[in-house]
């Protein structure tokens, strides 16, 4: 035989070649990947049972996981304990999804690397985890599963506004108060980034119990995290807050016990409020000059109207200060006065004598 | 014989007029380390003072341990200034009098060199006069300014308003500071640092004074003792 084919079967060889590469490269995209789990999971009914009794809906809008960071994978990267899926469908108890399969140091896929999920071991919510809380919250919870974004896919307006939504899912109660303060408010109402969301303050992956000396708003260290925008003359006093505030603080009574870890001495939410911070001129603020006195009162039970009658963080270095400026700069000028009037007669002293001594 | 006379030793001050000088320096050094510990908290001084001092709340009662040595201390000062026959004379000679204002400008036209006359102090010279009546007026702002500041923690803060005791807090830091500056330049220089009396002029310790010195620096007491001109 002088050929190995004859045409016919040479010609039906290049269609099913060029067929099965067609169907490799198709087969290679996710979407055609995910085709078959989205006969099922495409229809917007799909749900299932649970044991106890709740219903659990699996539809997975395929557009959204299109638009969403994991785009460019298939259910099966993640949802990987689904080996066999027939006209019945797959096994039943599907694991939950571990993101950490791929987001790890130095993972070949390409994920993106971070110290988070580190971070997030030493967290409050891994804590609960452990502890078995089933409320607690993993990846999912916050990050959100076949709807997943990249943070910087959103205006930070967006972000923000959806982190305090977020944390909200579990703490509500919070998440409440936080709206009608002076920072849920502005950012609420005004849409002014600048104000500290949950994350801002809490921390994000980092997230301690409060009651947990390394938490960034500990008893003892809370001001140095309303520090970080109080003190910057940049952030606050664009809307009328004083920057000197956080300095005042900190030289007062209360901060320098604070700073040597006095954990009973007030900081700032101890007068000014947690998430219920509100301006001084709301009536419900806590430092509205009508609830002062009983503000003074949490810790000092006999503060009566006096307590609370004068300034607080007061600053000797600014005129608007009033008689605590003028004293202050009294004193420094008695100081300089006198001391160079001593220095005078020091001198003349000592010339004197030396003199007087060589004479002799 | 004339060398010998001019050695020996004259006392000035007796013991309890002694002893009160110790303790008056030492609590004054003490609040003054507890006191400006808590100043200077911002630095590596008042960290470590309040390290030493046992935390802040150690600092707090070791300034009041002391505060209060010196109330009484003071409380014994004027009973003795006023009562003891010794106390009553010391304060008639140290109290101000005409001639003093009179000493004041001639003091300056003498270190000036404009005029040859020394002023002729009696037993005590101006600047320990000044420095006197400067711990005087001193202890005086500061215990009522510290008796103010510890009504809070006796719990009757509230006679003070906030605002008075602001001020309050702020003269007792600010007087302290000028204390400490005034006494520590001024009194180290004249009874440590001061040609003739380097390293101490030892009459806080014997209450001696030599005839010369004393012929010297107070010819005025010289002459009450001693009759007769130098």
């Amino acid at each position: 035989m002088a050929r190995v084919l004859n045409i016919k079967q040479f010609v039906i060889f290049i269609i099913l070649f060029i067929i099965c590469f067609l169907f490799t490269v198709s087969d290679s995209l996710p979407q055609v990947q995910n085709q078959k789990c989205m006969i099922c999971h495409g229809k917007p009914d799909i749900s299932k049972k649970r044991e106890d009794g709740s219903v659990k809906m699996l539809f997975v809008n395929d557009s959204m996981l299109l638009h969403s960071a994991h785009s460019k994978i298939t259910c099966y990267d993640c949802h990987n304990d689904i080996v066999e899926i027939t006209a019945l469908g797959h096994k039943k108890n599907i694991n939950k999804v571990q993101c950490t399969r791929c987001h790890y140091d130095n993972n070949p896929v390409g994920a993106p690397e971070t110290e988070k999920y580190r971070e997030f071991q030493e967290s409050v919510h891994q804590q609960e985890l452990n502890n078995g809380n089933p409320k607690a919250p993993v990846c999912q919870t916050c990050h959100g599963s076949h709807d997943i974004l990249h943070a910087k896919t959103l205006s930070s307006l967006e972000l923000k506004k959806k982190i305090t939504q977020t944390c909200g899912q579990c703490h509500l109660d919070i998440y409440t108060t936080y709206k009608s303060s002076v920072h849920g408010k502005a950012i609420f109402d005004k849409n002014i980034t600048d104000v500290p969301v949950c994350t801002d303050c809490h921390g994000e992956h980092t997230i301690k119990k409060t009651d947990d000396p390394e938490s960034s708003v500990f008893k003892t260290t809370v001001y140095s995290t309303c520090g970080s925008c109080h003190a910057s003359e940049k952030i606050v006093e664009k809307y009328g807050i004083k920057a000197d505030k956080f300095k005042t603080y900190e030289s007062s009574y209360h901060g320098i016990a604070v700073q040597f870890g006095e954990k009973t001495a007030a900081n700032c939410a101890s007068c000014h409020g947690i998430h219920d911070i509100r301006p001084q001129n709301d009536p419900a603020s806590l430092i509205h000059p009508d609830n002062i006195v009983k503000t003074c009162g949490k810790c000092h039970p006999d503060a009566n109207a006096n307590y609370a009658k004068g300034r607080i963080h007061i600053n000797p270095h600014s005129e608007e200060s009033g008689s605590i400026y003028y004293i202050s700069s009294t004193f420094k000028w008695l100081t300089i006065i006198t001391l160079t009037l001593l220095a005078i007669h020091v001198i003349l002293d000592l010339v004197r004598k030396l003199k007087h001594k060589r004479a002799k | 014989m004339e060398k010998n006379s001019d050695n020996e030793q004259i006392v000035r001050f007796n013991i309890i007029e002694r002893i009160q000088h110790i303790v008056l320096f030492v609590t004054l050094i003490m609040l003054l380390i507890t006191g400006l510990s808590l100043s200077f908290y911002d630095s590596w001084f008042g960290r470590f003072m309040i390290g030493l001092e046992g935390g802040l709340e150690g600092r707090g009662k070791l300034h009041n341990l002391f505060a209060f040595i010196l109330i009484g201390l003071c409380v014994f000062h004027s009973l003795y200034a006023t009562f003891s026959d010794k106390g009553h004379k010391e304060i008639s000679y140290i109290k101000f009098r005409k001639k003093d204002f009179k000493d004041i400008i001639l003091s300056f036209r003498y270190n000036f060199g404009m005029s040859k006359d020394k002023p002729q102090f009696g037993r005590y010279n101006l600047a320990q006069k000044f420095q006197y009546w400067a711990v005087v007026l001193g202890c005086l702002v500061m215990i009522v300014t510290g008796i103010v500041l510890l009504f809070k923690f006796w719990g009757i803060g509230m006679i003070v308003p906030k605002w008075l005791w602001d001020i309050t807090n702020l003269i007792h830091s600010y007087e302290g500071m000028l204390i400490f500056l005034v006494l520590f330049v001024w009194h180290i220089y004249d009874v440590h640092l001061s040609p003739g009396e380097f390293p101490m002029n030892n009459t806080w310790l014997t209450g001696k004074i030599s005839k010369s010195k004393l012929r010297d620096e107070h010819p005025e007491e010289y002459e009450e003792i001693f009759g007769g001109k130098a």
